[in-house]
């Protein structure tokens, strides 16, 4: 049984701030296409955030860079044919186009192998929100509507003109970052945004005040087991994982094995399965990560390292 | 000396005879030539400078230098040859020059520079500057000699004439042989011209270097002219004639030959090593003529390409005679056989004249001359059945033969002990002989191609074949011609391809008899194993006896005898995907056999014959060998072999799989019922065949086994229209036999997949939750996304979690992983791509 040592990541996403720097020339290396001066600044238009892992991620950002072979999709719902091949036989993909990379991103959240996953949509652009807004009202599927999808357009609502989309896992764009954060320099790094749910699980569990499994109502015995935990401000709510799945999930999803979201029986508050498992998987392996977390706010640091890492 | 060169290269044309006798006489003894011609260092500079001035003279001298290197790399520089001569000849349009006019452009190129060298040689007396240059040389020449110098002497003045840059030695050996043969008899000019030649030889080597043609006379002796070469040559030769090329060509060889250098080394061999010279003369001299022509400036490195030329592996020998067109035009140009066929032998003498007529005449010596070179092999060749080009076989055929082959394994010590070959032979075909009752002739001589092109036109051939399959009194009948031929199948097989190929052309009609009189003439060759060892390098002569099995009756053939090729080839006919082990093949075919047997008898008896030649002729092959037929062990053990490989694939499929594994069903099978799943699975009423591929429905007319598809099936392309109506019925029944676990499998995997995915859900969710936060259950791992590992969750299933809900069947990795990805759980394989496993997740 392999276990998995780290924590979710608080946003796997990271990286790409690195690599606009890149790309921009800010930093050191990237890629010499990008390279070019009437090409720059890049700007981020779009990110696809939530992934649980390195496997994940790779796979959805495999999957989207190849549309036209990823056998998550059925070859019924294949938007992306290829049509030529490349020189050592393999299908040669078609080029990009903003129709073909929002088709392709709407139908991979639509797939069943990352249908469940705690993804969430960022939109940093205005046109190309419109351009996703006006393929979602055209596709013959919507998207999940526990999907969510999140826009963060500067400020000062400048329209701007996409010249350029090349889009990977997430979308990159050519504009100026203007100096207050926003955008992809505005999501969280780290698991600031946890700060209170670990500090309350943290409290429960080390004052062993487990309880009863919300769910089943099983005496939860401290240490005995993988425990789930409320993300809800001021709900206590503890149980199984799995007794928590089972509520998630309902009636309806009993083939199902992914919750994705739902209520707390205890509190009825909107509950995310991705937050949860990121508490726990914080707790359980993130040992350092929330000792890190629980100490910034004494210090009051990881607000400003966001910001200094946002501005940026 | 100079002037004993002039006789060879010059002489060759007009006088061809005294022109061999010369080249002859001077090519032995080049060595001390060499030693003299060093003596004489101070002619030299000037024959260079000579040749130098005049852009031909000058090709001259390079390639007396690289002579040596010139004879073997003749091939290469042979294009540049032809290339160059053309502009230079262009006075020389005319054949008639060729043969008269070639000394013509000699004497008008030699320049005055290299003549006083031969003049002094040869004869002190003529002129002063003769006189110095011969006094080296004055105890080897002969009064002769003086003869011919002076001859020459007064035909260089004539020659002059000319205004080409030919080497002057040209002019001069003409003019040589021209006074001479007026002078003297013809066997007084050979010795003359020994004499000469020995005297004179030395010079031209004196002129470039003494070194190189010494080093080259041994290298030619070691040189054992390859065979292939001299008939390759000089079917290049007959092939491609090109009367003005020839022309010009012509001349230019002559001059080149003219060159002091390239002629003397030619001159040197001795009338003595005449007929070997002779040979190794035409091959070697197109290519220092041709070396001479391309430029002076790079004779070795032409040499160096032509030698690459030469034909050293099996590759090239095989691919030659195919090439030969190409080769001839660029090789040897006509001009070149001619020059070299009046040099060297008397038959070229005789023939020149009539060349000088036509170059025609010079193909035709040439092609004599190769076959005085070839003629071990190839007469051989020839009366092993194919014409010219029997040597190289196609690749099918190759195969065949090499299947055909005979092998005794044994100890060395063993071999050696052993009896004579032919006693072993004795006894295996004495005991094929006791066995040969169950062998069927009738099928060998109905075998593929043959029959379908008979049944199209007759329907005789038909009731031929019907007969055989089922009456063994009228195979007996023709049994005591037919059996021969049969037996001989590798003679049969080595035509086939081709003679199938122009007689499926021709006719039907035709085909039986060309069979018979094919078989006819074949068979004693095979019986003498001497014919068989001209096709030895092919295929090995034991094999032709032994199989000469007489009875061919419908009785199953002895597959155990067959190559693992051959039995793969029937299997493929039978529309089976090639297996790799052998005992399974031996049982497949066996059951096929049994079961088309009488299938054959009713609609598939011409069908049969068409079907696949490859497999009558494979049964023919088989039938004989000694081996008694292992009577089939049950089909049902033929599954196993395969089944084997299933189950190893996919260990997961297996406890589905494993109650019939048909050997048809490959190793995908797991993977199929996937994909037959989705779209076909259902549809198909027959069990087997629709359900292996897609393209199997596709194709109608292909054998219902569609999934035979692979390679081997393709390539009896012909058989593929007729196996449909033989195997249809044999197909169905040995799928049924086999496949119905498979359909099974195949048909439900949608439903399967369903079921299996509900059962495994159940499964993981159902399972105990664990106690221990450390170590957390697969159903707690897959909620903390937690990459799940396929081969360990599919081992966990298997373990019991399945039987435990109920499933009573196991799941393979891509199973699970299909479960996975459809519950978005994040799952990965342990083994990468590359083989590795993966550590850290």
């Amino acid at each position: 049984m392999a276990v998995l040592s780290k924590p979710l990541p608080a946003l796997y996403v990271v990286y790409i701030l690195r690599r606009l720097n890149q790309h921009n020339g800010v930093a050191k290396g990237g890629a010499v296409r990008t390279s070019r001066n009437s090409l720059r600044p890049w700007e981020m238009v779009a990110v696809v955030s939530g992934f649980p892992g390195k496997v994940a991620a790779l796979k959805f950002e495999w999957a989207l860079a190849n549309p036209h072979l990823s056998l998550h999709i059925p070859s019924s719902a294949r938007i992306t044919v290829a049509t030529q091949k490349k020189r050592n036989g393999h299908p040669k993909r078609p080029p990009y186009s903003l129709t073909s990379v929002i088709s392709n991103l709407h139908l991979l959240l639509r797939v069943p192998s990352f249908l469940r996953w705690p993804l969430k949509l960022h939109f940093f652009n205005r046109d190309l929100h419109k351009a996703w807004l006006k393929w979602c009202s055209t596709a013959n599927e919507p998207l999940r509507d526990t999907m969510p999808i999140v826009t963060d357009f500067e400020p000062d609502a400048e329209s701007r003109v996409i010249e350029n989309v090349e889009p990977v896992a997430e979308g990159e764009e050519a504009a100026t970052p203007p100096p207050s954060a926003w955008g992809i320099h505005a999501l969280p790094l780290d698991y600031a945004p946890m700060r209170e749910v670990v500090t309350k699980t943290e409290s429960i569990f080390s004052f062993e005040k487990e309880g009863s499994c919300v769910v089943c109502g099983e005496h939860l015995p401290t240490g005995e087991g993988v425990y789930a935990a409320c993300t809800n401000t001021g709900c206590e709510g503890v149980g199984h994982v799995s007794c928590w799945s089972q509520h998630l999930l309902g009636p309806g999803e009993t083939d199902e094995v992914l919750p994705i979201s739902g209520h707390c029986p205890k509190c009825n508050g909107p509950l995310t399965w991705g937050e949860m498992m990121t508490e726990m998987t914080l707790r359980m392996h993130g040992g350092k990560e929330v000792e890190k977390l629980l100490k910034k706010p004494r210090k009051k640091r990881a607000p400003t390292k966001a910001a200094k890492a946002a501005a940026k | 000396m100079a002037s004993a060169d002039v006789f060879q290269s010059p002489p060759a044309k007009p006088p061809p005879a005294q022109q061999h006798y010369s080249m002859i006489s001077s090519s032995p003894e080049l060595p001390s030539l060499a030693e003299i011609a060093q003596r004489h260092s101070k002619r030299p500079a000037p024959l260079r400078s000579g040749s130098n001035a005049a852009p031909i003279p000058a090709t001259a001298l390079t390639s007396f230098t690289s002579a040596k290197d010139v004879l073997r790399q003749a091939p290469d520089v042979d294009i540049e040859a032809e290339r160059s001569p053309s502009p230079k000849p262009k006075p020389k349009a005319v054949r008639k020059r060729a043969t008269k006019a070639q000394p013509k452009p000699e004497a008008t190129g030699a320049p005055e520079p290299q003549e006083p060298i031969v003049i002094p040689s040869s004869s002190p007396t003529d002129k002063p500057v003769r006189k110095s240059r011969s006094k080296k040389a004055e105890s080897a020449q002969s009064t002769i000699s003086s003869r011919v110098t002076k001859s020459t002497t007064t035909s260089k003045s004539k020659a002059k004439k000319k205004t080409e840059t030919v080497s002057r030695h040209f002019e001069t050996t003409k003019e040589k042989g021209k006074a001479v043969a007026s002078i003297e008899n013809p066997q007084h000019i050979k010795s003359d011209i020994r004499e000469t030649d020995t005297t004179h030889a030395p010079d031209a080597d004196e002129t470039e270097v003494s070194a190189p043609l010494e080093a080259v006379m041994p290298r030619r002796r070691d040189w054992t002219p390859p065979p292939a070469d001299g008939l390759e040559n000089s079917e290049l030769l007959s092939s491609s004639s090109k009367a003005p090329v020839s022309k010009e060509v012509f001349s230019n060889l002559c001059q080149d030959f003219a060159r002091p250098g390239e002629k003397e080394p030619i001159a040197k061999p001795s009338a003595e090593i005449a007929e070997f010279m002779k040979k190794r003369k035409l091959n070697d001299l197109p290519a220092n003529e041709q070396a001479s022509r391309s430029t002076e400036t790079s004779p070795t490195k032409p040499a160096a390409a032509k030698k690459k030329k030469k034909i050293r592996t099996i590759t090239e020998l095989a691919t030659a005679p195919y090439q030969l067109p190409e080769l001839p035009d660029v090789l040897l140009a006509p001009g070149n056989a001619e020059t070299l066929l009046k040099h060297f032998d008397f038959d070229g003498a005789v023939k020149a004249q009539a060349d000088h007529q036509r170059v025609v005449m010079d193909y035709q010596e040439t092609k004599s001359k190769g076959k005085k070179k070839k003629a071990p092999a190839k007469p051989r060749k020839k009366k092993a059945g194919t014409a010219e080009d029997p040597i190289l076989l196609s690749p099918s055929s190759a195969m065949k033969q090499a299947s055909n082959v005979d092998f005794l394994f044994g100890t060395s010590s063993q071999l050696q002990t052993d009896e004579p070959a032919e006693v072993i032979r004795d006894l295996q075909a004495a005991i094929r002989a006791s066995n040969q009752v169950n062998d069927d002739e009738y099928e060998d001589d109905k075998s593929g191609l043959w029959h379908k092109g008979a049944r199209d036109i007759d329907g005789s051939l038909l009731e031929f074949r019907i007969v055989d399959s089922s009456d063994g009194v009228e195979e007996a009948t023709r049994g005591s011609p037919s059996p021969v031929p049969e037996a001989s199948p590798t003679d049969n097989d080595f035509p086939d391809i081709s003679k199938i190929i122009l007689q499926s052309q021709a006719g039907s009609s035709n085909l039986p008899t060309t069979q018979t009189t094919q078989s006819q003439q074949t068979i004693p060759s095979s019986r003498t194993t001497v014919p068989s060892s001209d096709k030895s390098a092919m295929v090995p002569p034991a094999p032709p006896p032994s199989r000469p099995a007489t009875a061919a009756k419908t009785k199953r053939p002895d597959f155990t005898i067959l190559t693992d090729a051959q039995l793969s080839r029937k299997i493929s006919t039978y529309g089976f995907k090639p297996m790799k082990r052998r005992s399974a093949m031996i049982k497949l075919l066996e059951q096929c056999w049994d079961e088309q047997q009488p299938a054959n008898s009713a609609p598939a008896g011409p069908a049969t014959s068409n079907s696949s030649s490859i497999v009558s002729n494979a049964a023919a092959t088989t039938a004989p060998a000694s081996a008694p037929p292992p009577i089939a062990t049950s089909p049902a053990k033929k599954p196993r072999g395969r089944p084997k490989k299933e189950t190893a694939a996919t260990a997961s499929t297996a406890p589905v799989k494993p109650a019939s594994k048909a050997p048809e069903s490959p190793k995908r099978s797991p993977g199929r019922p996937r994909k037959n799943s989705g779209s076909q699975s259902p549809a198909k009423s027959k069990v087997t065949t629709p359900v292996r591929r897609g393209k199997a429905a596709s194709k109608v007319t292909k054998i219902e086994i569609a999934d035979s598809d692979d390679e081997e099936v393709l390539s009896v392309s012909d058989g593929r229209s007729s196996p449909d109506p033989v195997f249809s019925s044999p197909p169905p029944l040995d799928l049924s036999i086999s496949e119905d676990a498979d359909m099974s499998l195949n048909l439900s995997p949608t439903d399967q997949e369903s079921s299996s995915f509900t059962f495994i859900t159940k499964a993981v969710t159902s399972a105990p939750r664990s106690t221990d936060p450390q170590n957390p259950s697969w159903h707690e791992l897959m909620l903390m996304y937690t990459p799940v590992v396929l081969e360990d969750l599919a081992a966990w299933l298997n373990a019991g979690e399945l039987t435990r809900v109920g499933y009573d069947a196991e799941v393979s990795p891509a199973q699970v992983k299909q479960w996975c990805e459809s519950k978005s759980v994040i799952c990965l394989w342990r083994a990468n791509g590359k083989g590795g496993s993966r550590k850290r997740y």
